[in-house]
């Protein structure tokens, strides 16, 4: 898959083709434009705060992990394999970011995740329908801050993102034949959790 | 791409709870920031160009420089003693120590990796205990090592909550290697004394965040070559490399740094 090319993903990105693909920008943010690198950080920001979120278990601190993250991608971006694509490893990089803050306790664990406080517009117009809705959409919130974050990722990573089998692997730092076994442990975990919700 | 091949769909599409998944994913409360001006602001007061490699490299072009002639100083002599290869994506060095950063490689976990001293390896003496102390507020140590290889280590049991190991040795011991995953922190920064010391200058440190794999890749010496290391404050004062390990992160390992009148008096020689 050629960096930047948005075919796989997900409806948000179809149809809106990248003009300058992500190769460009990072071979051109490595000769010293940064503007290019602006470019990156802005097509991929979105993405970053998502995974920062997930991973972190709450929103709060996301911004300053994908920040982070990204200045981190910036200094190694000479060593990013043209040839891979480049939201697995940005994915990896702010996984580890977030873990990093975790551990060195500058990352408050008592945030939960939530959903934001807009109208869905893909919300039905039957109020039966949209509280039923809403009602397993809180469920879901409820059993995803239960969820280990592994479990979180690798099911938004698959799910959300839909990145392919090496993709996972490349953005989880794993072998691709564990992927498979990881996804359906994550997804057994997530539906006990949603019974108990 | 062939949706059925992989769980969360079946022949109807994506099932109703990845369906909810996906739609709670969508909508969760994320801050609503444009990151592309803080991160250039920052790229630009660090002064770097894309590809630097040196993380939080807070430090000007003459730091860099001389931060180079370690690293290929250390590279040579690493590429003869490790088996590390093609694997190597990127180095750093200070004092008798590589730092290789490899692609591929899982983080470490903290509950895995302890102070190491050189403790159980062949060669290691118990010394006396110095009259003082290196780092006044820990009181004196319980106990002091030597070892051929780590030099000179100082030990304080469970003061701050983990075992805290000071180790000092010559710059020009043999080199020690220490393997970080790719994504894993590494920062250069500036270790300070406090005001008043004897030499009030500043000295040239890097923090490690992660727990690491350490290699002592000695030939002659039988050590055990692999252990995991946890988060280290290296630095170098004169021609002694110092090395702090079990401070309970980067800020409390700077302060007990900051204590140390003289590295250079802590090593066997010293």
């Amino acid at each position: 898959m050629e960096p930047g090319d948005a075919g796989r993903r997900r409806k948000r990105h179809m149809g809106i083709p990248h003009e300058v693909s992500d190769r460009e920008l990072i071979v051109a943010a490595v000769e010293g434009d940064r503007a290019s690198f602006g470019r990156l950080i802005a097509r991929y920001q979105g993405d970053a705060l998502r995974i920062a979120a997930v991973a972190l278990g709450s929103a709060d601190g996301a911004d300053d992990v994908a920040q982070e993250a990204f200045v981190k991608i910036h200094r190694a971006l000479s060593r990013f394999d043209l040839t891979a694509p480049f939201r697995p490893w940005l994915y990896r990089i702010v996984v580890n970011t977030a873990r990093s803050r975790q551990r060195t306790g500058r990352q408050q664990n008592n945030l939960r995740l939530r959903m934001a406080a807009t109208i869905d517009p893909h919300a039905g117009d039957d109020p039966a329908d949209r509280a039923v809705e809403l009602d397993q959409r809180q469920s879901m919130v409820e059993a995803l801050n239960r969820l280990r974050p592994d479990d979180r990722l690798i099911l938004t990573y698959r799910w959300f993102e839909q990145l392919s089998q090496g993709e996972i692997a490349n953005a989880l730092g794993c072998r691709p034949g564990t992927v498979k076994s990881r996804l359906n442990r994550a997804m057994h975990r997530l539906r006990s959790e949603m019974r108990e919700s | 791409m062939n949706q059925q091949q992989h769980p969360g769909w079946g022949a109807n599409g994506m099932d109703p709870v990845a369906a909810t998944f996906v739609a709670v994913i969508d909508r969760l409360d994320l801050p609503d920031v444009n990151l592309v001006d803080d991160v250039l602001e920052r790229l630009v007061e660090f002064g770097v160009q894309a590809g630097d490699g040196g993380r939080h490299n807070r430090f000007g072009w003459g730091l860099r420089l001389a931060a180079v002639v370690v690293v290929l100083v250390a590279t040579l002599t690493v590429l003869v003693m490790s088996p590390v290869g093609e694997a190597v994506a990127d180095w750093l060095g200070i004092g008798a120590t590589g730092i290789v950063i490899e692609e591929g490689r899982e983080t470490g976990s903290r509950d895995e990796s302890s102070p190491s001293t050189g403790e159980g390896h062949l060669g290691r003496l118990v010394v006396p205990r110095p009259a003082g102390t290196p780092i006044p507020s820990l009181g004196p140590p319980d106990a002091v090592h030597d070892h051929p290889f780590r030099g000179r280590s100082y030990l304080w049991q469970h003061v701050v909550g983990r075992r805290v190991v000071l180790s000092a040795r010559p710059t020009d011991s043999p080199l020690s290697l220490k393997s970080l995953a790719a994504a894993d922190d590494v920062e250069f920064l500036n270790v300070d004394r406090q005001p008043g010391a004897a030499s009030e200058r500043t000295m040239v440190g890097v923090w490690i965040d992660a727990p690491h794999q350490l290699s002592l890749p000695v030939e002659g010496l039988d050590l055990d070559l692999t252990l995991v290391a946890g988060p280290v404050l290296i630095w170098v004062d004169g021609k002694v490399e110092l090395r702090l390990e079990g401070a309970n992160d980067r800020q409390q390992a700077l302060a007990l740094a900051a204590e140390i009148v003289d590295g250079t008096s802590l090593t066997p020689g010293g």
